[in-house]
């Protein structure tokens, strides 16, 4: 499964107009509660709508089996977080939801087959609100001044609320810091 | 092709063993035999991890599922009726007539059983297999243990109710 020709870029010219649409500097964090209301999104937290019990038992059973949804309730569009994970995890969770928003991607459904839900799912919108999440989230300027400033994976990380993998992923698969070392030389 | 381990029979009350979710690992460890389980993955057209995950008993999201079915040579209703409690279908008991039929030799009731089989898949309407419990975007895994897709499923349900509700009393305001 490969992404169509051409995302990756159009993700990153979206994620800069959307952080020019909020006012952003190219290397601040994006506030997601911010991201949230202009985009017309309600985030709620998993817990004010059912039990916690129930969120701690599926996370029992399978750790990561639940992260976040969105839901559209008469043309408004909610996305359910899951209280359990980290700050750093949450951010990742919640790009991703915004990421279908934003792409316009049909709601998939869960569906019951005798009884037995089935999670239905389209791969291929799926890996596209996964990349679209992270250069939200990290964009390739920000990583460049970071690059540029020495700051790794780690600092990035924690400069901007994500998780560490999350920071690494986005700093490999650019290549920012291959590029920021031949600008020094 | 391999054959499948579907053997093609149908499904008769105390005879057939009961098939449901829980079986599809063992079957698709069975129907895979000695193949590689990353050639299995490419051959039934679904990711090596949700094979291996499967295999050890996993339920997998509904694109894979049908996928694995299709790789079994298994409509997906096989894993759900428990044989022993299906009522018998029109075309059984008029098969069972016809067998039963003195007037008939083996080999003509076998030759109207055989038309009327294929007279009845083609014209019986197909049962809708699944209805939709709720409709969202999910971040979740796409493999999950058993019990998790219960729980989730009714889990998205009661969100949405919830939401619902939050969205018709805000409008009451």
């Amino acid at each position: 499964m490969t992404l169509p020709r051409g995302f990756k870029a159009k993700a990153e010219r979206e994620a800069e107009r959307l952080r020019g649409e909020l006012g952003l500097g190219a290397a601040a964090a994006l506030p997601l509660d911010r991201l949230a209301e202009h985009l017309g999104v309600t985030l709620v937290s998993g817990d004010e709508l059912v039990d916690r019990d129930r969120l701690e038992e599926i996370e029992r059973l399978q750790a990561f089996a639940f992260s976040a949804a969105t839901f559209i309730i008469q043309g408004r569009t909610f996305v359910v977080t899951n209280p359990l994970r980290s700050p750093g995890r949450l951010a990742s969770d919640v790009a991703h939801e915004f990421a279908h928003t934003i792409l316009n991607h049909e709601l998939a459904e869960v569906r019951e087959i005798d009884g037995v839900p089935f999670r239905t799912c389209l791969p291929d919108e799926e890996e596209q609100a996964t990349a679209f999440g992270g250069t939200l989230l990290l964009p390739r300027p920000l990583l460049m001044l970071a690059a540029r400033r020495g700051d790794g994976p780690v600092e990035i990380a924690a400069d901007c609320g994500v998780t560490l993998e999350m920071a690494r992923f986005r700093y490999n698969t650019t290549g920012v810091a291959r590029q920021a070392e031949r600008r020094s030389v | 092709m391999t054959p499948a381990v579907d053997d093609g029979r149908e499904p008769r009350g105390g005879d057939v063993e009961r098939l449901d979710v829980s079986q599809l690992g063992r079957l698709v460890r069975e129907r895979r035999g000695a193949q590689s389980l990353r050639q299995a993955a490419a051959d039934a057209g679904v990711s090596f991890s949700t094979m291996s995950r499967v295999e050890g008993g996993a339920q997998p999201d509904l694109a894979s599922f049908t996928a694995l079915c299709a790789w079994l040579g298994m409509p997906p209703s096989r894993f759900f009726s428990p044989v022993t409690e299906r009522p018998q279908q029109p075309l059984e008991q008029a098969i069972a007539h016809i067998s039963a039929d003195p007037a008939l030799t083996t080999e003509a009731s076998a030759a109207i059983s055989s038309v009327l089989k294929e007279m009845y898949a083609t014209l019986a309407k197909a049962n809708p297999l699944a209805k939709p419990v709720v409709a969202c975007h999910l971040r979740a895994a796409s493999v999950m243990r058993p019990g998790v897709p219960q729980r989730l499923g009714s889990l998205l349900d009661d969100m949405n109710a919830a939401l619902v509700a939050r969205v018709a009393k805000e409008g009451a305001r």
